[in-house]
């Protein structure tokens, strides 16, 4: 007995290390590699992470699958864009008037449809989704289909979010997923993310069980829509350029979803651990296939979502813990 | 002192009526035994009760308050818990959590939330199973979880839909235990049963629907010599049984 | 032409596509409705059927009316081999499964076809696609007459199916209740793999005779998925006759929307008549 739980406590600490030293390796890593291509890369893995995470909280642990998330992400970039051109407001205060914009859009335009069960509310999002990209689309003042582009105010300035380099934009996305990481962290061990992942398993049960299941589906669209709106604003000053069909349209709003879903839905480390696998799979079709195969990355995308759903429903996350769990049962069994 | 007073409760489905001109009142402490035949409205009128269908008409009183058509989760905030004829565990998670999910109803704090959940499995003897995940969990001993997780809500009142249908007589002996140790903590419980055989052995009294009436009630004695309810339901079982 | 005139020719247009529009939404509700299951590349399978059409026309000259049914068998056999591979293994697992499969699936056949053909647009010029007939004022285009007689015919050819057919009322009774089919000695497996044949072959000939209005592209399928789900929810999802008068009233809608707002913004007002449908009718029309 005792045996079992120091092996367990050093099993832990074992763990804290791994982090740790990912953690270290990740703070110095643009310090060992020069090459603006590892940059980029690295910093679509924490953009891709971050965008996945969001939608995991709504679809992943409350259990409503959204196909409409590029409108969140799309708004909150359209918002920071729009004060900053028109009016050369900090994207960070963009940034925030974004979340709130679309925490409200999200409330009116979303939460009739969150009674919605199942597969409808999945295809009512594909619609609402729409509907706000091509308001965009045709909309003049916020640069109809061409979009916006973000002239180059300072070679460098964080007021203006903008810089020449890709260090700091690495420094910057990295921090914003570890903080997001650490109130997901958070979330998941406290009422609120108990609740949410109740409502995803039985509602009739939940309601038994004292959930306000309405109360609860809104905090989870409200946190999964801001989440979304934040890392919009990072994606229009990063590439300083948005329109309405990169930021809102059906590839942004599959790619917020593919990490989480092939890393394992509804789980901390999932998005994330999907987010390393599939980023350098698309790189390294981008690098070894060119132009010619443009996309060819989504068709792997789409075996691997195939593969997931029937051999590993939990995705890559629940298969590993899955894998790990009989192996440290078996080598209890054997000692 | 009068825990629940059930009012002159009406329900009716598309013109079919499933609970009519329903009163009853209960006293706090006790054990009500709700019997009748299949489809007598037992279910619906526990549905009512906890918020999950409006009423048509009719008043439900909780410890002198209105409680009527009031929301699920409101019900179970004001102290009335319940478990589903066929248990629905939320299944990717363990016994213990499940249970948890409960016990933040009166609590915010997850480590107060345990603490809830540890005594609640206990009280049932689930707690072998606490890491369990849910839908790995046999059904006699589902229902067991769903009475520990609706106990960590911490009601004053408990409605047990069916908790001995379907059970092996070591598991119907085992959940009789667990009903006599909830009531010993001074929970009252209202319990819907199919068979005169339990009910008798438990309720204090007993409260006997037919076709969404009240046909009688009174003491289990009375009720099982009351020839309405020989005729009925007991009748039903003879003629089934020739 | 006067106002009155080109409202009629408006409403004409808006009932010939929805009739395409129905049998699109049919394949996808016939699917629900036996087996509970929503096919997101149903829109894909009916982008294959397209190019299908256009590579037997270009590379042998065949006429898309006289490949239909080689397209149609193809999309049954290709609808049956999903079914069996794909979706018979996770059916009965929880919804989230169940959709990214399909949509695994449609990512997979959307790329693919992106990566072989290229995202061109293509149109398949056949003798008759410009042929314009007159009723009185009103013109009609041959490609949109022909199309939506022939999903007529099939709409109505697929209803006698299951009417009159051991077949067709096996997989109806299997639809009403599954276990009490299996009791009654259906082969709900057999059953279940002929439906998702049936809805896709219904897309494969949608697909057929989209390509006689409708410029082929990869990425087509999407709008015609979205359409055909919107259809159902409108219309009534898993009802047979909740697909047809989806069907039109969409087709309606499109058109009218194009006629009295700006062509820009149909999508949107269709998409706005979906939402407030779910809102006060989730069930739709025809739902019960």
């Amino acid at each position: 007995m005792l045996r079992i739980k120091m092996l367990r406590s050093s099993l832990k600490s074992k763990q804290l290390e791994l982090l740790l030293m990912t953690l270290i390796a990740l703070c110095i890593a643009p310090l060992m590699s020069k090459s603006t291509y590892f940059l980029h890369v690295m910093i679509m893995i924490f953009f891709f992470a971050f965008a996945n995470n969001a939608w995991n909280i709504l679809s992943g642990y409350v259990g409503l699958v959204s196909f409409g998330h590029g409108a969140f992400l799309g708004l909150g970039a359209y918002t920071s864009t729009l004060l900053l051109l028109n009016f050369g407001v900090s994207p960070w205060i963009g940034m925030i008037a974004g979340v709130i914009l679309t925490s409200i859009v999200a409330a009116a335009l979303f939460l009739p449809l969150l009674k919605l069960s199942g597969h409808f509310f999945a295809l009512s999002t594909i619609a609402v989704r729409e509907i706000i990209r091509l308001v965009f689309e045709y909309t003049p003042y916020v640069g109809g289909a061409m979009g916006l582009t973000i002239p180059i105010i300072a070679s460098s300035s964080l007021y203006y979010f903008q810089f020449s380099s890709k260090i700091p934009y690495y420094y910057i996305a990295l921090t914003l997923l570890l903080v997001q990481i650490l109130i997901l962290y958070k979330m998941e061990r406290s009422k609120v993310g108990y609740y949410f992942i109740a409502i995803r398993e039985n509602e009739e049960t939940a309601k038994a069980l004292g959930v306000d299941v309405k109360r609860y589906k809104i905090i989870a669209l409200v946190l999964s829509a801001s989440f979304s709106a934040v890392i919009g604003t990072f994606y229009a000053q990063y590439f300083l350029y948005i329109h309405p069909n990169s930021t809102m349209g059906v590839l942004i709003s599959v790619e917020m979803l593919l990490s989480a879903v092939i890393g394992g839905s509804g789980t901390l480390l999932g998005p994330v651990i999907g987010a390393f696998v599939l980023i350098p799979v698309e790189t390294v079709c981008r690098v070894y296939l060119g132009g010619m195969w443009e996309g060819f990355h989504l068709v792997i995308y789409g075996i691997l979502l195939i593969s997931v759903s029937i051999f590993a429903p939990g995705g890559i996350y629940g298969k590993a813990s899955g894998l790990l769990e009989t192996l440290r049962s078996k080598w209890r069994k054997g000692k | 002192m009068k825990l629940l007073d059930v009012d002159n409760v009406t329900k009716n489905f598309k013109g079919l009526v499933a609970v009519k001109n329903f009163s009853f009142e209960l006293e706090k402490g006790k054990l009500l035994g709700i019997i009748g035949p299949n489809g007598a409205g037992k279910t619906t009128l526990f549905n009512l009760i906890t918020g999950f269908y409006p009423v048509d008409s009719g008043t439900i009183t909780f410890k002198g308050e209105d409680i009527t058509n009031l929301k699920p989760h409101e019900i179970c905030r004001k102290g009335i818990a319940r478990t589903f004829q066929i248990p629905k565990p939320l299944g990717a998670i363990s016994v213990l959590d499940n249970i948890m999910i409960g016990a933040f109803n009166r609590v915010t704090s997850t480590s107060k939330a345990r603490k809830i959940a540890e005594e609640s499995i206990s009280l049932v003897a689930l707690s072998q199973y606490g890491s369990v995940k849910a839908n790995k969990l046999p059904v006699a001993f589902q229902k067991t979880l769903a009475i520990a997780s609706s106990l960590a809500t911490q009601p004053k009142l408990l409605l047990l839909d069916e908790p001995f249908a379907g059970l092996s007589p070591t598991d119907t002996e085992r959940t009789l235990i667990t009903v006599d140790n909830i009531r010993k903590t001074g929970v009252t419980i209202i319990l819907i049963e199919h068979l005169m055989r339990i009910i008798m052995k438990v309720a204090d009294r007993i409260v006997v629907m037919h076709h969404g009436e009240k046909i009688s009630e009174g003491k289990p004695e009375e009720v099982a010599g009351d020839p309405k309810v020989i005729k009925a339901y007991l009748g039903e079982k003879y003629a089934l049984r020739k | 032409m006067s106002w009155g005139m080109l409202f009629l020719q408006t409403i004409t247009n808006g009932l010939l596509i929805g009739a395409v529009y129905a049998l699109i939404a049919l394949g996808l509700n016939v699917i629900y409705g036996v087996m509970d299951f929503i096919n997101f590349a149903h829109g894909e399978f009916i982008m294959l059927s397209m190019y299908a059409t256009y590579f037997m026309f270009v590379l042998l000259g065949w006429d898309p009316l006289l490949s239909l049914p080689i397209s149609m068998l193809m999309l049954f056999g290709l609808g049956a081999i999903s079914e069996i591979f794909l979706v018979k293994p996770i059916l009965g697992e929880r919804m989230v499964i169940q959709v990214f499969t399909t949509y695994g699936l449609l990512l997979f056949l959307r790329n693919i076809a992106t990566f072989f053909w290229s995202s061109t647009w293509r149109t398949l010029p056949t003798s008759y696609s410009d042929v314009v007939l007159s009723l009185g004022e009103i013109r009609i285009s041959l490609g949109y007459a022909l199309s939506s007689l022939v999903a007529l015919i099939f709409t109505i050819g697929l209803y006698m199916f299951f009417k009159k057919t051991d077949t067709g009322i096996a997989i109806r009774a299997t639809s009403q209740d599954r276990e009490t089919a299996k009791l009654m000695g259906v082969d709900v497996n057999k059953i279940y793999m002929l439906t998702f044949g049936l809805g896709s072959a219904c897309a494969g000939v949608a697909g057929v005779l989209l390509t006689l209005v409708y410029p082929i592209q990869p990425e087509v399928g999407e709008i015609f998925c979205v359409l055909s789900f919107v259809i159902c929810v409108v219309g009534g999802m898993g009802n047979f006759m909740g697909a047809i008068l989806g069907g039109f009233l969409i087709g309606l809608t499109e058109s009218l929307a194009g006629f009295l707002v700006a062509p820009a913004y149909k999508h949107i007002i269709v998409f706005i008549v979906f939402i407030i449908t779910l809102l006060i009718r989730p069930k739709g029309l025809m739902g019960k």
